[in-house]
């Protein structure tokens, strides 16, 4: 069962309609204005977008800190350390091998591919994998 | 229009008068005690939220949460930040070699509303563990 724990919230609005992309990574278009996260690995995420925003403007929640559920794009266990791939779901990074990639958090309980997972999240401030 | 939204703040004690400075990334200089940031290759502690006249007085940081910030240059909704060598936020670029090494400085944030020279902005900020920009 994926679990959350919310630290840091934060409503931004909608650079589109996401209502597809609930628990997906999501970045900054402009300010206060987010979309959904659409490089392998090297876009910076801002957050996992928590509800599902139905048009540009309305109110996206963005977990930035805290135990977030995410999509994962593959089978990743607790203890995996993740980034977004081109869709917003979570991917596993090789810390030392992906170099360009920016760490988002971290498995706290694993899901296979499609399915909801658990991350403890921090992407206030994402590093490079270097 | 800058925002805010504090998850951890401490107060601590100014090293010196840091009344022009509220907004600006600060960092240890002793125990519970701090002032501004000198250098690109400082670690900030956190962003000072108020004013304090003299050394010794309280000097109000915020180390995680959304903070209000003075920006070096144009920062952009998505910006990874740390400090300059005057405590304003300046954009970083990991894995570059820019005018200043970014390798050697620490991302402390993500701007989420963008600013000019010397304007405020705000950003998503967590200076409770330093990175730097690798």
């Amino acid at each position: 069962m994926a679990t959350e724990q919310p630290i840091m919230d934060v409503t931004y609005e909608a650079y589109t309609g996401l209502s597809a992309y609930q628990f997906h990574f999501v970045k900054f278009t402009s300010d206060r204005t987010v979309t959904v996260c659409a490089a392998l690995g090297t876009d910076k995420p801002c957050g996992v977008l928590q509800n599902a925003p139905a048009a540009a403007g309305a109110a996206a929640i963005v977990r930035v800190m805290g135990a977030s559920k995410v999509i994962f794009a593959n089978t990743y266990t607790a203890g995996t350390m993740i980034s977004s791939d081109a869709s917003g779901h979570a991917i596993t990074v090789n810390v030392g091998t992906n170099t360009t990639y920016y760490l988002a958090g971290q498995v706290a309980e694993g899901a296979d591919a499609d399915e909801l997972g658990s991350v403890n999240l921090n992407c206030a401030t994402v590093c490079r994998a270097a | 229009m800058a925002t805010e939204g504090a998850i951890h703040e401490e107060s601590y004690e100014a090293d010196d008068n840091l009344s022009a400075y509220q907004f600006h990334f600060v960092k240890f200089s002793g125990d519970r005690t701090v002032g501004i940031c000198a250098a690109v290759t400082d670690k900030p502690c956190g962003i000072l939220q108020n004013v304090p006249g003299a050394a010794a007085a309280a000097a109000i940081v915020m180390i995680s949460g959304e903070s209000k910030f003075v920006s070096s240059g144009t920062t952009t909704a998505g910006d990874l930040i740390s400090t300059n060598d005057d405590g304003h936020g300046i954009t970083l670029t990991p894995g570059a070699a820019g005018p200043a090494t970014d390798t050697t400085q620490y991302i402390v944030g993500s701007v989420s509303v963008g600013a000019h020279t010397g304007e405020i902005g705000t950003a998503n900020i967590d200076c409770s563990s330093p990175r730097r920009a690798a």
